[in-house]
């Protein structure tokens, strides 16, 4: 990885090879790894865009926070949250809920609201992030 | 917003970070979920912003896991609650900050971050916290203070500046060019504000002359979003261990997709901070709404 991002400060490559640890460690709890260092490779090329848009690792940040409250405190905007962030299109939710694509969009738009609310009454480099990022 | 392929291609690109937060309004996502259907190119550049495969956004982010000592001190108010008590709750995201060698409790808060500060039910935190969150080191609210009474002037609207520089006691040139074709050789492009645009990341600028300069390539978060945003005043500020040497006040639209600063002659080596100030909504000049400008620091490190 050092290699192959050597064109990044070097204290970046470390976090960025130190994340990519982590999600090896990750995904070898949930399944076999078949073969570590192929999958290692597989994962420079995000960290290099990573390291580029650091942006990135906020969106990461601000999906796992808006689950995270809609997990405590909204079932249903919980679970259309989880799908869209996993699959990031409508459409296709829409299809395996059986339901028209405008009628899943316009649930999701009331649990924006909500987020939206969040954002704008949050302290927190997250909420900050989705204000500079103008997507709120 | 223009109705041609090439301007909703162009609008489609613009949508997809807020697309892929799940933020984007009603009326929009059905459209750009028409266009997504039909452009490849569209579908290539939101598939990196998707979780990689295997893994979920309902746990904490590798990046905040591999970067957890420092980045999660940064954490305020309800996100840091909400980490807080996922972590009570989730065995699998202890083990993983196990595993990456860090303790499962948040680090403490910069002693010099307000954490004290109550959330006010408003947008008007945003100019006071980017000022903390992105790092300031150093940077104090008093020196904002003075940066804006040592450079009161109003240059409006210009594509260069001269500037008077207070380095090592001695005046020295710098010129500052805006509005400056982003593909400029040698550019850097400056990522958005996040973690890892803190000033604990320089970011290599390479020798810097008279010559080259050093062109830097704004990112969205530096460009107005309304031609209101872009009367608003822009203090950009060159310092080095906190003192200023250059500083260049004018409008935020002036400064177009990327900056060059040219010093007179050849930067020292060493590491520098790039500071952008943004007033707020008040007129140019005026006292303002009161609130505190808008703050984004790049540490730079040239050689």
């Amino acid at each position: 990885m050092k290699r192959k991002l050597k064109s990044l400060p070097e204290d970046t490559v470390e976090d960025l090879a130190r994340e990519a640890m982590v999600t090896l460690y990750r995904l070898s709890r949930r399944e076999t790894l078949v073969n570590p260092d192929a999958l290692a490779t597989t994962l420079v090329p995000p960290a290099q865009s990573a390291g580029k848009e650091a942006g990135v690792d906020m969106l990461e940040l601000f999906r796992f926070v808006v689950l995270e409250h809609f997990r405590q405190h909204d079932a249903p905007c919980h679970e259309l949250a989880i799908e869209f962030f996993t699959e990031l299109s409508w459409s296709a939710i829409a299809r395996r809920q059986q339901l028209r694509h405008s009628t899943v969009i316009k649930r999701w738009s009331a649990c924006m609201e909500q987020v939206r609310e969040l954002a704008y009454a949050q302290r927190g480099p997250v909420w900050e992030w989705a204000r500079q990022a103008r997507i709120v | 917003m223009g109705t041609g392929s090439a301007s909703a291609h162009d609008w489609a690109l613009r949508q997809l970070l807020a697309y892929s937060a799940g933020l984007l309004p009603e009326e929009e996502l059905l459209r750009l979920e028409e266009h997504l259907h039909a452009c490849p190119d569209c579908r290539s550049r939101l598939a990196p912003l998707k979780p990689a495969s295997g893994t979920s956004a309902e746990h904490l982010p590798a990046s905040l896991i591999a970067t957890w000592a420092r980045s999660s001190a940064l954490l305020e108010g309800l996100e840091r609650e909400l980490v807080e008590s996922h972590l009570e709750d989730c065995a699998e995201c202890r083990a993983e900050l196990s595993f990456a060698g860090h303790e499962a409790v948040i680090a403490d808060a910069p002693p010099d971050r307000p954490g004290s500060r109550p959330a006010r039910p408003t947008g008007g935190w945003l100019h006071s916290l980017w000022f903390w969150v992105i790092g300031l080191l150093g940077a104090t609210a008093g020196v904002a203070a003075w940066l804006f009474a040592a450079h009161p002037a109003w240059l409006g609207g210009t594509g260069r500046s001269m500037t008077a520089l207070r380095s090592f006691g001695h005046a020295v040139p710098v010129t500052f060019e805006f509005a400056l074709d982003s593909l400029s050789a040698g550019a850097v492009k400056l990522p958005e504000p996040g973690f890892r645009a803190r000033a604990a990341k320089p970011i290599e600028v390479g020798a810097v002359t008279n010559v080259s300069g050093m062109v830097f390539v704004l990112p969205p978060a530096l460009q107005p979003p309304s031609p209101e945003a872009g009367e608003r005043r822009m203090v950009i500020t060159l310092l080095q261990d906190g003192r200023e040497l250059a500083s260049h006040t004018g409008p935020f639209y002036a400064l177009g997709d990327a900056i060059r600063l040219r010093p007179e002659g050849r930067l020292e080596a060493g590491d520098y901070d790039l500071r952008f100030s943004l007033d707020s909504a008040g007129a140019p000049g005026e006292a303002g709404s009161g609130e505190p400008p808008l703050v984004w620091f790049y540490r730079l490190r040239a050689r």
